[in-house]
């Protein structure tokens, strides 16, 4: 009998990641690197046989997190911390940190102080896209790598990271082609779905997601029901680490048909230059991502737009976090851009615990106003 | 309550006429054909520009004076308006009211011909400052500033002053005059002179009874923000010295009877600077340190390297250190200064002024035994404070600290 793959295998990887991760670790004897995956050259941590795994902070309580940060950092920050004072993630060797915000520093200046020595890294992330910064980018992923070849005892080679490259662009190609599926009217495939095949991507061992990947992608168009909904959107924003949060927008009459999330097309999206060095290839790939963390506001705008238009959107949804201060202040310029081009949006932020009744009204009001 | 006996330093009384003529000399430059920056005001390259001819203007301290007068509440409004949310930082939402063209505070800041930020205090500084080039169609340069994880290193200084001598070509490019290497020695030299002047006076407030408190403090500071590689803001520390250490050698306090040493962090909120007053008045209590304040001395430059040095300064200051540094600073203050316990000023809008201070304070109180009070509201916007917490938050921790 053929194996019928379907799309709540991803739902499944994605829950039970930690399951996963420890089995991984407990047959292979090597390390797991926890990161802020869409900015941190995962194909090093890969080449070094180390896994990398996405980290999460959707929290239950900040009962012992509040004891270190306060209400107002974002509650990404918050709910990780809370899980590792909970010593939900004794799996980590390491964590490796972009520094991308104001929450991230306070996260890691504190964390600094409460962990052992050697098990966090800060991994500088330039927030301006000169030939200056491009050049001290690649000297930090290189300073990374000699990191990640002591932290993982093995020598990585130029070969080593040609071949990480191959397996990341591979997936990366996998993720483009479902979401290229996603076109169609009606897309097979619902944006919560979509989303936890981007979010298994960053948590499950690269080359088992691609295999099972390449199987949904066989699959995925025989599928009997298509979803539904009224209105094709795109959701733009930061990480989104828990399915709920785009299962009210589409609980709501929206359709999720495209994203500019870093849990979504950001983070597989652009691939590597073939025509340089392998480290340059990488550096150069994650220096170039569209991010309010130092691109311009007219290359946030541009790729937006194209994203709007290749995916026949109708309105656009910023699912923003309280207090996530990069992606409010993106909203303003992203907003009246779109506005411009005739698209119209909505900012809907969220916290924990998430008032799923008053978020599913707005939502409800946009998609009635799209129609 | 007993009245005020604070004794304000005339130095202090001089900052509303300098900060009045900072504004005008903006008008000035464009007057005489020069050009004028809008610059981050935590080790901005004041020195670079002072060299050149070109006048900064500094965001912040607007907001701050905005403050001070009262004045926020439309620019606020049509911030929001234009679809800022009001969690993020109260001094952006202040200053893009003006920028949007709400009636402001001295009408407006004179428009800037190129905006300059770093990321050495909060990615805020970036944000804002691209909203501000985006909205005014404005050049702008951003200088990338890594964090410090444990020691400053030399490729973080190398690349820093790199960029800084870029910012000098692209100067030179808007303004059309040249970067002259012996003027920038020159600005550096009197930079590293104001600031040796500023440690020097705080060094003075190691005495007791303590000559300057946290309100004269926070109008001194002026400026080291706004003049630093000038002869003025030199001239006016020498003054400072001169009155603050007038006033140890005769024994006299900024106010009456000091009876507790309090050092502070955060930014002051503008809007209620009398609760210092309250502090002072009621307990006899008094700032002899204040981290914020101090931000501005922090660093020794070497007028023959002037942009390595500047590109030290950027990197050295107190939000771009990690905590265990932060720790370590706070704790040497405590013990040279005297002081009996600390007050931790949080603004919900100001990440990085404010997001370690639970931490700091379980830490203080945990591993060295120091007293502190977090007091949460917002530097800017004055609808995020209530005075009679404020103070009802105070009484207890006066009484903690042994006031009867």
């Amino acid at each position: 009998m053929r194996t019928k793959f379907e799309v709540g295998k991803f739902q499944e990887l994605f829950e039970n990641r930690d399951a996963i991760a420890a089995e991984w670790k407990t047959k292979s004897g090597r390390k797991i690197v926890g990161c802020i995956s869409t900015y941190v050259p995962e194909e090093i941590v890969y080449a070094a046989e180390l896994l990398p795994v996405e980290i999460i902070g959707k929290p239950r309580t900040y009962a012992k997190a509040d004891a270190y940060l306060p209400s107002f950092s974002c509650s990404f920050m918050r709910g990780f911390l809370e899980r590792l004072l909970e010593k939900e993630y004794e799996y980590l060797d390491l964590l490796v940190l972009p520094s991308l915000c104001d929450s991230i520093w306070g996260f890691y200046s504190i964390w600094q102080e409460l962990s052992p020595d050697d098990s966090t890294y800060l991994l500088h992330y330039p927030s301006q896209r000169s030939k200056e910064a491009s050049n001290y980018f690649t000297q930090v992923v290189e300073r990374f790598k000699t990191f990640m070849e002591t932290f993982s005892a093995k020598d990585i080679s130029e070969k080593d990271l040609e071949v990480a490259i191959e397996v990341y662009e591979k997936n990366r190609r996998l993720l483009k082609s479902l979401y290229e599926l996603r076109r169609k009217e009606p897309p097979p495939i619902s944006g919560v779905e979509a989303l936890e095949v981007v979010l298994s991507s960053m948590t499950t061992p690269k080359q088992l997601h691609s295999q099972l990947l390449e199987g949904l992608l066989r699959e995925i168009e025989r599928r009997d029901e298509y979803p539904k909904g009224d209105a094709r959107l795109l959701v733009s924003g930061h990480i989104i680490d828990d399915p709920d949060v785009l299962r009210v927008i589409e609980d709501s009459g929206g359709l999720i048909v495209a994203d500019d999330l870093d849990t979504g097309s950001r983070y597989f999206w652009s691939l590597t230059d073939s025509a340089a060095k392998p480290i340059e290839r990488i550096s150069k790939r994650y220096f170039e991502l569209p991010s309010p963390y130092g691109s311009s506001f007219e290359d946030r705008i541009k790729y937006l737009v194209a994203m709007v238009k290749a995916f026949k959107v109708e309105g656009v949804v910023f699912p923003t976090r309280k207090f996530c201060d990069p992606y409010l202040f993106d909203y303003v310029p992203l907003g009246r851009a779109l506005k411009e081009e005739g698209v119209p949006s909505l900012l809907l932020e969220y916290e924990y615990p998430l008032a799923k009744g008053s978020l599913k009204t707005r939502v409800e009001a946009f998609v009635e106003m799209l129609r | 309550m007993s009245k005020s006996t604070r004794r304000t330093l005339s130095c202090a009384r001089e900052v509303t006429d300098l900060v009045v003529a900072h504004y005008m000399s903006a008008l000035q430059a464009h007057n005489e054909g020069r050009h004028v920056a809008w610059s981050t005001a935590v080790a901005p390259p004041s020195e670079i520009l002072y060299s050149m001819g070109v006048q900064p203007l500094f965001p912040e301290n607007y907001a701050c004076v905005s403050t001070v007068m009262k004045a926020t509440h439309n620019m606020f409004d049509a911030s929001e308006a234009h679809g800022l949310s009001r969690d993020l930082c109260s001094y952006t939402r202040c200053v893009m009211g003006s920028v949007l063209g709400c009636e402001a505070t001295l009408g407006g800041m004179e428009k800037p011909d190129v905006l300059i930020s770093t990321k050495n205090v909060c990615l805020t500084y970036l944000k804002w400052w691209q909203l501000m080039a985006h909205t005014l169609k404005c050049p702008l340069y951003v200088i990338d500033c890594p964090r410090i994880t444990e020691e400053i290193q030399e490729s973080q200084v190398k690349y820093v002053a790199a960029q800084l001598r870029d910012l000098g070509s692209e100067l030179e490019k808007i303004t059309g005059r040249t970067l002259d290497e012996e003027k920038l020695k020159e600005a550096v030299r009197l930079s590293n002179k104001a600031a040796e002047l500023w440690r020097n006076v705080f060094e003075y407030r190691k005495a007791k009874p303590c000559p300057m408190g946290v309100t004269d403090s926070s109008a001194a500071m002026f400026p080291m923000v706004a003049s630093a590689g000038t002869t003025e803001a030199v001239e006016y520390y020498e003054r400072l010295l001169n009155e603050v250490s007038e006033r140890v050698k005769n024994g006299v306090g900024v106010i009456e009877d000091e009876k507790f040493r309090l050092l502070l962090s955060g930014i002051p909120f503008w809007h209620h600077l009398s609760l210092f007053n309250y502090l002072e008045d009621k307990y006899k209590a008094v700032f002899v340190h204040e981290l914020y304040t101090a931000t501005w001395g922090m660093a020794s430059l070497d007028p023959t390297k002037p942009f390595e040095s500047l590109a030290f300064k950027t990197l050295f200051n107190p939000t771009n250190m990690p905590q265990t540094w932060l720790e370590k600073w706070v704790v040497k203050i405590v013990k040279d200064f005297s002081v009996d316990g600390m007050v931790l000023l949080s603004s919900r809008s100001c990440k990085a002024t404010s997001i370690l201070n639970v931490a700091v304070q379980k830490f203080l109180r945990e591993k060295h035994g120091i007293p502190s009070v977090i007091l949460e509201a917002d530097h800017t916007d004055e609808r995020a404070y209530s005075d009679a917490q404020a103070k009802a938050k105070l009484d207890i921790f006066m009484e903690i600290l042994g006031a009867k």
